[in-house]
């Protein structure tokens, strides 16, 4: 069973087409990680899958059922949309109390447990216009766990958050898929993305431009092996001579992409010091997933 | 019902701190507070000769010390006052959700959207139902201060049952603002929308045709026109104005594009 599953979505506002065509497939227990710059149509994405937004064309399956007026299983998803909010007379608890009267709830233990959880319990009884950006987000997450959904979607989870806060909400995310929950996050923040979701979907200008899993993405990543020696032009003919894919960067360096190099670095290290060429440097660059994203829209055709 | 108890307990919830429940008791205090003031002046005549702007005012009211007077400022108030008031009341609760960016939070629960605009509507209807009674309440607990003559049962009978309809005429006319408020995604349109409304129902009333405009009706059945009969028509029209604007409202929140 998809636990998330779109067809074709697409939505225009006036002359701007926000989402062009979105077909994505979410997998139970899967970490889906949403990735595109600002404006490029997540978060017109994430509103069209909660029923926020109507799509002009295309279909939104929560559950394999069909996204209606008529859908039921609303304590099955939980959200949090761009940026927290909540009702700033109110403290910590009694803005839970408010979800928990709206989600019809039976378990008065989940608000202390799940303030416990999200280390709210210093605050507690703090007004929520009073907390910081980073607990307003934790209030947010709360918000969106408090029903312990089956499918979590979640807009910049990591917004605000301190570097702990951070470390904090991966885990959390990690544990609750551990249990059989399924997330799909969208982010700009790219590194905190790459280490979290299992999948990955790239969006620019409201279109799907790549969708490939943790695994494919380790695989399509640019390597290559930097060296510097007090003579590279020279270090840079032996070593085509010997038949390495190697050319100089704008930095003057070697960069070598030769697989052999990659994979025995200390090979290039031993070839060079026979030649008379010591190595000054010598280390493995592997891109990451900001320089892959910028690589996959710029060359994206127009 | 199932779902409307839920959301009646959370609309609840969200205004159990709100100061803006206080400063419309305040707000609305001050008419029978002026009526009191009115009975002070007409009563000492060493007062009355210093304030001649509250006499004057006082005097083109017709107003008198004794209870259906008093009865008849308190009514007016909730007429005229009323729209201004529980146009603020319905204003504050319809577009704080938009203020607060918690409305995006109220649209994908198990708790119905219909369910969470009925739960807003009854606590509008409580909250204007407590403004009226308090209104009434304080003016008692003034006039009975002032020693005004004891009222006798036959007037109560008369003006009591005005008093009310003429609450219930003003109150339903907070659900166009309900519209204005998720349609201007806040406060600001609707408080628009009751100034612009006010001003109108001046003008129009002035001008003889306020019978024909939903918003001097109150006013007028208020007996600012001297009397309390009006057309039918008037009251049809006012009606149709309150169940258009329970119905865009319905219609909106359930089925316009949330962007925000």
């Amino acid at each position: 069973m998809e636990v998330l599953r779109t067809h074709s979505l697409t939505k225009r506002f006036g002359p701007t087409l926000a989402v062009d065509g979105i077909s994505i497939r979410v997998q139970p227990g899967e970490i889906y990680g949403f990735l595109g710059l600002n404006g490029a149509g997540k978060t017109t994405l994430i509103r069209m899958l909660l029923g926020l937004i109507r799509p002009d064309q295309g279909e939104v399956y929560l559950f394999e059922k069909k996204l209606s007026a008529r859908f039921d299983a609303w304590n099955d998803v939980g959200y949090l949309v761009e940026t927290p909010a909540a009702y700033p007379d109110l403290s910590v608890v009694e803005n839970l109390q408010v979800y928990y009267q709206l989600r019809r709830l039976k378990d008065p233990k989940r608000i202390p447990a799940l303030i416990d959880q999200l280390k709210l319990g210093t605050y507690a009884h703090t007004k929520a216009k009073n907390l910081s950006l980073g607990n307003q987000q934790r209030l947010g997450l709360a918000k969106a766990l408090l029903h312990q959904p089956q499918l979590l979607l979640l807009d910049e989870p990591t917004n605000g958050l301190d570097p702990e806060g951070i470390v904090e909400v991966r885990q959390l995310l990690q544990a609750l898929v551990a249990q059989g929950a399924t997330v799909f996050l969208s982010s700009h923040i790219l590194g905190e993305i790459a280490k979290v979701a299992t999948r990955l979907g790239i969006i620019h200008e409201g279109r799907l431009v790549q969708e490939l899993t943790n695994q494919e993405l380790t695989q399509r990543l640019h390597r290559k092996l930097i060296v510097s020696t007090l003579d590279n032009p020279g270090a840079l003919r032996q070593l085509s001579t010997l038949g390495y894919q190697v050319r100089l960067n704008e930095a003057n360096e070697l960069e070598i992409t030769d697989p052999t190099a990659l994979e025995q670095p200390e090979k290039i290290a031993q070839v060079l010091v026979e030649k008379g060429y010591s190595p000054r440097q010598l280390y493995r660059w592997e891109e990451d997933l900001e320089r892959y994203f910028l690589r996959i829209i710029r060359n994206r055709p127009a | 019902m199932n779902a409307l108890l839920p959301a009646l307990k959370a609309e609840l919830l969200k205004n159990r701190h709100a100061s803006i429940v206080w400063v419309t008791f305040v707000a609305f205090a001050l008419a029978p507070v002026m009526g009191g003031v009115f009975i002070l002046i007409l009563r000492e005549p060493e007062i009355m000769a210093q304030s001649s702007a509250l006499r004057a005012k006082a005097q083109l009211m017709d107003f008198s010390t004794d209870w259906p007077s008093y009865l008849g400022l308190l009514t007016q108030a909730v007429g005229v006052g009323g729209v201004l008031v529980f146009g603020f009341v319905a204003s504050w609760l319809f577009g704080r959700e938009h203020s607060d960016g918690t409305a995006k939070d109220l649209l994908a629960l198990p708790t119905s959207r219909t369910a969470i605009l009925n739960a807003k509507f009854i606590v509008y209807g409580l909250w204007c139902l407590a403004l009226a009674v308090s209104n009434l309440a304080v003016g008692t607990l003034l006039g009975t201060l002032l020693q005004l003559p004891a009222p006798d049962l036959p007037l109560l009978r008369h003006q009591l049952p005005i008093y009310a309809l003429t609450t219930l005429l003003t109150a339903v006319l907070g659900t166009p603002l309900a519209f204005f408020a998720l349609w201007g995604k806040g406060y600001l349109a609707p408080l628009g929308f009751v100034a612009l409304t006010l001003v109108f129902a001046q003008v129009i009333a002035a001008t003889g045709f306020g019978s024909y405009f939903p918003w001097s009706v109150p006013g007028l059945f208020s007996g600012l026109g001297g009397g309390n009969a009006l057309p039918t028509g008037s009251y049809l029209l006012l009606l149709l104005t309150s169940l258009a604007g329970y119905g865009a409202t319905l219609f909106y929140w359930n089925h316009a594009d949330h962007t925000k």
